[in-house]
């Protein structure tokens, strides 16, 4: 899971109609969540907004990540209180556990799929990943799906997986022709 | 914000005020290009090594309970997680 603190509080500049310039350029770089979701993973915004003014937010920009309202010191444990910031989490059992953290102008490189399960300790969870042992991985192409096909399709579908094998066979072909000349 | 035209009357010859790079032939921008794209792939790798050691960080136990408040109301939870909380 990843959790990242974007200012929209009450008495930062842009308040009530905004969040921070900053925070919105994140929220406007967030792909669909659902590629994150199909690896396992959740991304969630949080902020001290009230829930009416996150929903009347995030209905103005577009934004469909889920976001939730601070009650406590958790952005004052993980880092967030002054600034905004990346935590990531992973839950083992009944176990949750903080893995990583970034701010700053890491923050600029969020938004894109492959950023953020990058900073998650699982990573991509592909095959071709130098990750510990026992790791869960696929092999790439074949998960990715059209955002809203994750459901229908719980398992790749085997025409995709030899197409998409086909595509990369002569992808290596070509680079290894190119190569050799 | 200046118009193009406006542009164009302050710099006649309809130059970019500012100091460009040379303009070269197709062969030549194919083989800066290329150069280029040597780093280019040397930070994939070297992003892709990152990320691995990155996976190897050690793990922080969250002992505390946050509360969180969602669309559907207060939720108390080790960590806010839409598969988790109850």
């Amino acid at each position: 899971m990843i959790v990242y603190r974007a200012f929209f509080d009450p008495g930062v500049f842009g308040w009530p109609e905004h969040a921070c310039r900053g925070c919105s350029m994140v929220a406007d770089q967030v792909a669909h969540v659902a590629h994150l979701n199909a690896r396992d993973t959740t991304l969630v915004f949080v902020s001290r907004a009230p829930q009416a003014d996150i929903a009347r937010l995030k209905a103005r920009m577009g934004w469909e990540m889920p976001w939730y309202s601070l009650t406590d010191g958790f952005d004052a444990d993980f880092g967030v209180d002054e600034w905004h910031g990346t935590n990531a989490f992973i839950r083992d059992g009944d176990k949750v556990f903080r893995t990583y953290f970034i701010n700053n102008r890491g923050d600029e490189q969020m938004g894109s799929t492959w950023n953020y399960l990058d900073i998650t300790a699982l990573g991509r969870q592909e095959e071709w990943e130098d990750s510990p042992e026992g790791y869960p991985q696929t092999p790439p192409y074949k998960w990715w799906n059209w955002h809203d096909n994750y459901a229908a399709e719980a398992s790749p579908d085997p025409k995709w997986v030899e197409v998409s094998d086909a595509g990369e066979a002569a992808f290596r072909k070509r680079d290894a022709e190119a190569k050799a000349s | 914000m200046a118009t193009s035209k406006e542009r164009d009357k302050e710099h006649p010859k309809g130059h970019l005020a500012m100091k460009t790079p040379p303009i070269v032939s197709q062969q030549e921008w194919e083989a800066a290009r290329q150069q280029l794209l040597v780093k280019e792939k040397a930070l994939t790798r070297s992003r892709d090594a990152l990320a691995a050691e990155r996976r190897r960080m050690p793990w922080l136990a969250v002992e505390k309970k946050y509360e969180f408040v969602g669309p559907e109301g207060k939720r108390a939870c080790s960590i806010c997680s839409t598969a988790a909380v109850s």
